[in-house]
């Protein structure tokens, strides 16, 4: 018996039925809003004010809903804005690295033989490298910026993304319909673009979420070393920097706050991002 | 082990019921399935793909899929109802009374295991003595007729061919002697020789043992060969049931008579004598809602009353009985298309030559020889079948001819006498468009993401290229040349049926006016009832557009009805190529008479037995690459000389060092 | 299986060669002027000068590749610029320390994670399962310094019970050096469990529902031997080559575990290094870390290869 292939129609059923979709989704949405709305909502100026200094290191209170921090800005306000510096980085990185990668990929799946060999070697080579030393190598050459970091993760993406989409590509031409082009001599672009895009398309948008599940991890976990980030922004991973030396002394609010709303944003995401691979494979 | 009163019947399956779970709801397979296999009965299951026979076989393992369920009926193997057991008593069971030979045998053997210690399990869960294994292992072994059982027991499975695989399925499944042998299309992928000892070997063990068998397969032609009884399953419903031979020659349901007339056999006559009738209409969706008979719609005997009742399994005569509220009137059936066959001219004009041409792959620094020195012509308007086992070179030829592979030096390939490039990419347009092909899966070939309008137009546009209007237009008659309506245009290929996609498959071939088609296996992964729809559909666009054919095919009964030429293969090389009633008819190159007495319809006593495998392609024998395996052999010149493809008659070649009288005493003694 | 196994080499020489590019590129190329990123905007042009005479980088690049590679071969990195000492006797030191951390890592999580992956196949749908994929999932994606401070708060701070830094006093026994690294180890485990799990589970559920697992229970087989004999033998096999690629994923949280509990690892190592600007001290150590992680891989796919009889006995199907 053949197994029906799902339609688009069925994989949003799958999706819609998911109880671990709405979950992260509707984290994702919060988050969203807050990077959206941050500025409009924060109680206090994330970034502080001159005045701050007297309130240094206060507990949670009714003035401070989760303290303040060791230069007396309020927590609760940093870590509201502090989604929009991650949200967009972490986006702007997988939507270059997925385009970026996509079009690697398609590339190298197509070409074959030796334009394969090579340039997959390349791609070994990049990826035997940890992702944060490769982000932390190449911020260090270029020093601190926020381009720079969307940059830096989304070319280290790229390669990532090339090679599931050039495993895909690689099925993809097993079959008989790139043959049939073959022989009315159809042009390489409408081949890749117009006969095989549509087919990995689903595999495009798993690793898409799911590479946005890494990417926040990444952009965080380069801010929780001192890399890329500038100063001035709010941002969760040098807030939790900042302040982890001071846990064994009891401060544990500017630390425990931003880690929870890591842990619920990365958390939100892969969820979603396994709802989506599991309603489109 | 357990004991069971012989009075009983091996198998017994009592208003059975299966349903599969497809999202929130549970949809039924079959239903009111009734049938009971004897003692030493062999039972056939026939049906095309989709009517519920696999579900039912799993069914009676106790093995049915997480979403499929037994909603009502019972199922006794030996008395004793399965579905009332404990593991341990089903266990039991599985290991002394019920055995399974499955459809594919390269996956059903564990690949990391030798196949010994695969087969020794068996035994051990019988409970024969650790020491005694070894030996038995070595017995039941030979019993399947493998050469060497000791080199065999110590290989992997990836160390063996598929025939040597299904041995040791087969070796396993008989080594307790089981009261039930249930064989789930054992023989379907293997190639017409294999097929051909798998089967004799079932039938050999089951005089030799006396087991019941249960035959499952979608070929009748090896269910009337290797059973007794027989019943005709259609959407999930038993149609008729009864004698094998009372089925076939006298049959009592219409479906069973339309199955019958779309398979092309000997006694049909040829594409140009008549047209293979076909059925029309589609098979219900699973689980769809019927009243009345899940036949009617596609029955042409229907009246009122078949849509309204479901007609009963009625007694006919032949101890058979039939799903039909007209039994008597199935053999009258009306044709479902006219048996006037199109006319069609020929002519002696060659339209394709290929000489010298060989093609050498390389692979991991070794060349694999995969044609060798091929000389063939086409003729316009004519249909030249390519025949021979898996690995003879069949494709690879194709896609030489095609300009995907390139030839090796010295080929010359012309077209109409014109020289014709090597590769796809030099070719002129023309060219191009003149050389088409059908692959064997449309699920591969077309795009599933592409409407049809969209597979054909493109195919149009690059190689009959016009305006919009233009390209618009003759995509919409190129889809009515092949019968399909214009409510097909915007549909994706999922939303056809394998018979529609096939279709498509071909309006896509002639798209540039070709001069020839290549159709590789057009029709293997379709059922016979399709099969001739798509045959006949062939044959009206050859004689419409008077296009040739290199048609590649393994079903000799379908060349013989199509073709007008065949030409056989083995390891890369033409063993024979003629006339198609001169290769049927003899006398034969030893391979082509291996070949042609594979068919299950023939007895085993006529079976010419090919030893051993084919031989590697990258190390072929010495002389005639078929001496290793050629019954006929004369001696020293076959393993010296390598006997060139001469013409021994007029129009008619072999590769063979016998002489033409000397092959006909042989093989007309 | 000879064959095999020299391509195999062939290959991660040929992925390390690139490597040493890629890395040369990311130190020499891209940083521009060496000397200058080194001393920052406000040095003067000319010790600028001095220190890419000091360095070499001054030379022709292809020069300073061939010199820097051809060192490297022989176990030379060249000196670090901060910490004045031979890059390979640094980043030997801090190797071994990191080794120490993650081999009780993964001393802790490959048994436990492809134990429950079997598990949560074994019980496809129930609560295990849901606890294996869902739960091991959410724990991969959470940043390393974000379990690390919740662990630190929990066990350290609040119950008091573990160290919350990773170094041990200088001269401790092996059980005070085992107790300071379980916190930052345990880090390491929550991060890699969940995908050793995903497919170790993926891989039995394959080989759950292969024909050949249909053919030993129809056999009459009892459940624990398919599973045992038929199963895991086969669906394990593929686990090697994943278990190793965690050793790339180990080696990146590693950086930042061990920044967190102050451990003087091949991660802090790298940290500090890129921090400065040392490009001597990041290459070598960038260098090294790929080629360890090239050598795990190479040696799942030989010992992969060994056990598997389709690639160890070649041979046509």
């Amino acid at each position: 018996m053949t197994v029906p292939i799902a339609s688009r129609s069925q994989r949003w059923r799958v999706l819609r039925g998911s109880a671990t979709f709405w979950v992260g989704a509707t984290i994702v949405v919060i988050w969203v809003v807050f990077a959206i709305f941050g500025d409009f909502i924060t109680p206090f100026d994330p970034l502080g004010t001159p005045a701050d200094v007297l309130n240094r290191l206060e507990q949670p209170s009714g003035d401070h809903p989760l303290g303040t921090d060791e230069l007396g800005r309020d927590v609760l306000s940093r870590v509201l804005a502090g989604a929009r510096q991650v949200m967009t980085v972490a986006l702007a990185a997988t939507v270059l690295g997925t385009i970026f990668g996509t079009a690697l990929g398609l590339l190298v799946g197509y070409a074959g033989g030796i334009v394969d060999d090579i340039l997959s070697r390349i791609l070994d080579a990049f990826l035997s490298i940890p992702l944060v030393i490769t982000g932390m190598l190449a911020l260090t050459a270029l020093g601190p910026n926020t381009f720079g970091v969307i940059v830096v993760i989304g070319l280290v993406f790229t390669p990532i993304i090339a090679k599931t989409v050039r495993a895909a590509v690689l099925s993809e031409r097993q079959l008989d319909y790139v043959t049939a082009a073959q022989l009315r001599r159809d042009n390489s672009l409408y081949v890749l673009f117009v006969e095989i895009l549509p087919n990995v398309a689903n595999v495009i948008i798993v690793e898409f979420t799911v590479r946005l599940g890494y990417a926040i991890f990444t952009v965080l976990a380069l801010s929780f070393l001192g890399f890329g980030v500038e100063p001035s922004i709010p941002d969760w991973g040098l807030m939790i920097a900042q302040h982890y030396g001071f846990l064994t002394g009891g401060f544990w609010w500017p630390v425990l706050f931003p880690a929870v709303a890591i842990a619920s944003l990365v958390v939100a995401v892969n969820l979603v991002a396994d709802s989506v691979s599991q309603a489109f494979e | 082990m357990t004991t069971m009163t012989t009075t009983k019947p091996a198998l017994e399956v009592k208003d059975l019921a299966l349903e599969y779970r497809i999202g929130p709801d549970w949809k039924s397979a079959v239903r009111d399935i009734n049938f009971t296999v004897e003692r030493g009965q062999s039972f056939g299951l026939v049906g095309e793909s989709g009517c519920g026979k696999s579900t039912i076989a799993m069914a009676i393992m106790h093995y049915l899929p997480r979403n499929g369920r037994i909603s009502a009926g019972s199922i006794r193997v030996g008395g004793r109802d399965a579905t009332e057991l404990n593991s341990r008593e089903l266990r039991n069971l599985r290991v002394n009374e019920l055995s399974m030979v499955y459809q594919n045998p390269a996956t059903s053997l564990n690949p990391s295991i030798r196949i010994g210690r695969q087969v020794e399990d068996v035994f051990e869960l019988m409970g024969v003595p650790a020491a005694e294994r070894g030996r038995r292992v070595q017995e039941v072994l030979d019993k399947v007729q493998i050469a060497d059982p000791s080199r065999v027991a110590r290989r992997y499975p990836h160390q063996l061919s598929g025939g040597m695989l299904q041995r040791v399925v087969i070796a396993m499944a008989i080594a307790s002697r089981p009261a039930l042998l249930i064989l789930d299309e054992p023989t379907t992928g293997l190639d017409a020789t294999v097929e051909a000892e798998v089967l004799d070997l079932v039938a050999d063990l089951r005089e030799e043992i006396g087991t019941s068998v249960l035959f499952i397969s979608h070929n009748l032609a090896v269910i009337r060969k290797m059973c007794d009884r027989v019943a005709v399953l259609y959407a999930g419903r038993l149609m008729a049931e009864g004698p094998t031979e009372e089925m076939f020659t006298n049959p009592t349901h219409p479906y069973t008579v339309g199955l019958l007339r779309s398979l092309p056999s000997a006694e049909t006559g040829r594409r140009d004598e008549t047209t293979l009738d076909t059925i029309p209409g589609f098979l219900p969706a699973l689980g769809a809602d019927i009243t009345g008979c899940v036949y009617a719609e596609r029955c042409g005997n229907v009246e009122d009353i078949c849509r309204q009742v479901e007609p009963e399994l009625i007694p006919v005569p032949g101890d058979a009985v039939s799903r039909c509220h007209f039994p008597d009137r199935a053999q009258d059936l009306p044709r479902n298309v006219p048996e006037v066959a199109a006319r069609r001219e020929r002519s002696q004009e060659t339209l394709l030559a290929i000489s010298n041409t060989s093609k050498t792959f390389v692979q991991e620094g070794l060349p694999v020889y995969a044609l060798h020195d091929i000389d063939l012509e086409i003729r316009v308007g004519e249909t030249v079948a390519l025949v021979g086992e898996s690995g003879s070179g069949k494709s690879t030829l194709a896609k030489v001819l095609l300009g995907i592979h390139a030839p090796d030096d010295g080929a010359v390939i012309t077209l109409s006498g014109k020289g014709l490039a090597a590769k796809v990419e030099k070719r002129t347009q023309g060219e191009i468009g003149a050389i088409q092909m059908v692959f064997q899966n449309p699920d591969s070939a077309l795009n599933r993401r592409h409407s049809v309008r969209r597979i054909i137009g493109r195919a149009v546009r690059l190689l009959r290229p016009g305006g919009k209007k233009q390209i618009d237009d003759r995509t919409k008659n190129l889809l009515s040349e092949v019968r399909m309506g214009a409510q097909h245009y915007l549909s994706k290929p999922r939303q056809l049926s394998g018979g529609l996609k096939q279709r498509v498959a071909i309006a896509r071939a002639f798209a540039g006016t070709p001069a020839l088609v290549i159709c590789d296996e057009p029709t293997s992964a379709l059922d016979v009832s399709v099969q001739a729809a798509i045959i006949n559909l062939l044959a009206e666009l050859q004689a419409e557009e008077n296009v040739s054919y290199l048609f590649i095919s393994h079903d000799l009964n379908v060349v013989r009805y199509i073709a007008d030429r065949v030409a056989v293969m083995y390891l890369g090389r033409l063993m024979e190529v003629g006339p198609a009633v001169r290769v049927f008819d003899g006398p034969h190159h030893p391979y082509t008479e291996a070949l042609l007495s594979a068919s299950p319809e023939l007895e085993e006593d006529t079976r010419i037995r090919l030893e051993g495998e084919i031989p590697a392609a990258s190390n072929p024998p010495s002389g005639c690459v078929f001496q290793t395996r050629c019954p006929r052999k004369i001696g020293e010149i076959c393993e010296t000389v390598e006997p060139p493809l001469e013409e021994a008659e007029p129009g008619w070649f072999k590769r063979c060092h016998i002489p033409v009288e000397e092959l006909r005493a042989l093989q007309h003694p | 299986m000879g064959r095999f196994i020299v391509r195999r080499i062939g290959l991660a020489l040929i992925t390390l060669a690139l490597l040493s590019v890629l890395v040369f590129i990311g130190t020499q190329l891209l940083p521009g002027d060496v000397g200058r990123r080194v001393l920052g905007p406000f040095a003067t042009q000319e010790s600028v000068d001095i220190l890419n005479a000091r360095l070499g980088t001054d030379r022709p690049l292809l020069v300073q590749y061939t010199d820097w590679i051809g060192g490297a071969v022989t176990g030379d990195l060249g000196d670090s610029i901060t910490l004045a000492r031979p890059v390979t006797e640094l980043v030997g030191r801090a190797l071994l320390n990191s080794a120490k951390l993650g081999a009780l890592a993964f001393v802790i999580v490959v048994p436990l994670s492809i134990l429950g992956g079997i598990l949560a196949a074994l019980r496809r749908g129930k609560l295990v399962d849901r606890i294996v994929t869902v739960g091991g999932l959410s724990a991969t994606v959470i940043p390393e310094f974000v379990s690390g401070i919740i662990l630190i708060l929990v066990f350290a701070v609040t119950l008091g019970w573990l160290p919350g830094t990773a170094s041990a006093p200088r001269g401790s026994g092996f059980l005070t050096q085992l107790r300071h690294l379980i916190l930052p180890a345990m880090c390491l485990v929550l991060v890699l469990f969940g995908y050793i799990a995903r497919i170790t589970r993926a891989g039995v559920i394959e080989a759950l529902e292969a024909d050949y697992t249909r053919t030993a229970i129809l056999k009459g087989l009892p459940r624990s031997i398919v599973i045992r004999r038929e199963v895991l033998r086969n669906a394990l096999l593929p686990t090697i080559a994943v278990v190793a690629s965690q050793v790339g994923y180990l080696i990146g949280g590693l950086v930042i575990v061990e920044t967190l509990f102050s451990y003087q690892g091949i991660g802090q190592l790298l940290v500090g290094a890129a921090r400065n600007a040392d490009f001597p001290l990041l290459a070598g150590g960038v260098l090294v870390v790929g080629a360890v992680f090239q050598v795990s891989m190479l040696l799942a796919d030989l010992s992969y290869s060994w056990l598997n009889p389709r690639i160890r006995l070649g041979g046509s199907g």
